[in-house]
């Protein structure tokens, strides 16, 4: 499956537990050093998605001052997915990183003093 | 592992504060209307507090709106839930949407290859009279190339790149339009003729619809069609009208690409009905059907001496119009029905 940023985020975000709608906005703000900020619509799509797809599942309900908040939690399945894309992540960046390091090695003759 | 049961929603809501809304929160709601009755039963509660908790307390003298990219966001997320949410309904809808680009971007490819077709034939020399030739703009051949690639790559699945460059042919056939803007009979279909495939494109193939790669033959075969019939007619072209026998003439404007497809789309409507095709496919063959019948309808108009143009064309009309009614009433008869409203996640 497709994994977005916005959804690697999202399911990142209930790793250590379940959390409301805008805990997940805020924590997916937090882990993206403020990068991505879900809008409340985007957010509802992705659970959709992530809900529909099995990896996130509805934990409790609670009333706080007066509103309704649910609270979701990572399933067995979505850990998996995540543990998956993350590995796959890192793969690419550990390439990307080892590639740039030999370019930098390469380079250095060309470009250092004569 | 095991989860635990959640406590009712009809329960919890008896705690959920009824005070009267500020301003924010009903203006918020105005926007949550967008999504379908089903879906807000579920989400909206949840997604009105979250907006809140976000917002912060802003007092209604200050008039505060949620944000255009808030309002966005809902609109965005109204889209993938109408049109391939969860539930039959929305998938049907969101396959029919998904058919309608299709099938719309395929008429602009033949349309497409016709003209780059001509555009070829003037520049070898092979025809003649630059005024017979419709595709000798050099901005149509653009526009011609980019909806060949568009419709190539959105039927083999690459829906991603399809949506920039349909919609840049779109734009190029539009800008192209401005100039005949006064024939308004002819301007007002070809513009939504053009703008129609792209809107269901961009609509339909969202982040969540599912990805067919769909065979190169129904790549070639409208274009196919077009070329075997253009190696037809343009010898044709080559004579002059007035040595021509009215019944050439005819069907001469029956063997035009936008003619070949209104032909082709009245047989798959017919088929569609009588071998009974899913709903999608009936309400999409509506859809390109209605639009095909606005781009005919201004040639079926009754003109002295030129019963040769205006005749099949009415006549391609009242087939259209035929086949249209019985496609929506019973492609909308056979859609599943709307989910009904549950408490708990659109899961």
């Amino acid at each position: 499956m497709n994994v977005t940023e916005p959804m690697f985020l999202a399911l990142t975000a209930l790793v250590d537990e379940p959390r409301h709608g805008y805990g997940i906005v805020q924590e997916v703000e937090r882990l993206s050093g403020g990068r991505v900020q879900l809008k409340i619509g985007s957010l509802y799509g992705v659970l959709d998605r992530l809900a529909g797809d099995g990896l996130v599942e509805l934990d409790r309900e609670e009333v706080w001052r007066g509103r309704l908040r649910r609270y979701y939690r990572l399933t067995d399945e979505g850990a998996r997915v995540l543990e998956e894309e993350a590995a796959r992540l890192a793969a690419n960046a550990a390439a990307a990183r080892s590639r740039l390091r030999a370019r930098g090695l390469s380079a250095r003759p060309a470009g250092g003093p004569a | 592992m095991t989860a635990p049961e959640p406590p009712s929603t009809e329960r919890l809501e008896e705690f959920v504060s009824n005070a009267e809304p500020v301003l924010l929160e009903r203006r918020y709601r105005a926007a949550l209307r967008l999504l379908p009755a089903s879906y807000r039963a579920e989400r909206e509660e949840e997604m009105v507090a979250a907006f809140l908790e976000m917002s912060g307390d802003v007092p209604d003298e200050r008039g505060p709106r949620p944000r255009w990219g808030e309002i966005a966001s809902v609109a965005a997320l109204a889209v993938r839930v109408r049109l391939g949410g969860a539930g039959a309904r929305a998938a049907a809808l969101g396959e029919t949407v998904r058919l309608v680009a299709l099938l719309g971007l395929g008429f602009q490819a033949m349309l497409g290859v016709h003209g780059l077709v001509w555009l070829a034939a003037m520049a070898t020399g092979y025809l003649p009279s630059p005024d017979i030739a419709t595709g000798a703009d050099p901005f149509a051949a653009v526009a011609d190339v980019l909806w060949v690639v568009a419709f190539t790559a959105a039927v083999r699945g690459s829906t991603g790149p399809a949506k920039p460059v349909a919609v840049a042919a779109a734009a190029v056939s539009l800008v192209l339009l401005g100039p005949a803007a006064h024939l308004t009979w002819t301007a007002a279909p070809a513009a939504l003729m053009a703008s129609v495939p792209v809107i269901a494109l961009l609509a339909g193939f969202h982040g969540e619809a599912p990805v067919t790669v769909r065979p190169w033959r129904l790549v070639l075969l409208p274009m196919a069609v077009t070329l075997l019939v253009m190696a037809a007619v343009l010898p044709v072209a080559l004579l002059p009208w007035a040595v021509l026998p009215e019944p050439l003439l005819a069907v001469s404007e029956l063997v035009q690409p936008d003619a070949i497809a209104t032909v082709a789309c009245a047989v798959a409507c017919a088929v569609a009905l009588r071998r009974g095709w899913a709903p999608s496919a009936r309400l999409a063959l509506a859809a390109a059907a209605t639009l095909l019948l606005a781009w005919r309808l201004p040639l079926a108009v009754p003109m002295p001496d030129a019963e040769f143009v205006w005749v099949p064309a009415a006549v391609l009309c009242a087939v259209l119009t035929a086949v249209i009614v019985p496609l929506v009433v019973t492609g909308r008869r056979l859609l599943p029905p709307a989910r009904r409203a549950e408490s708990g996640p659109a899961a």
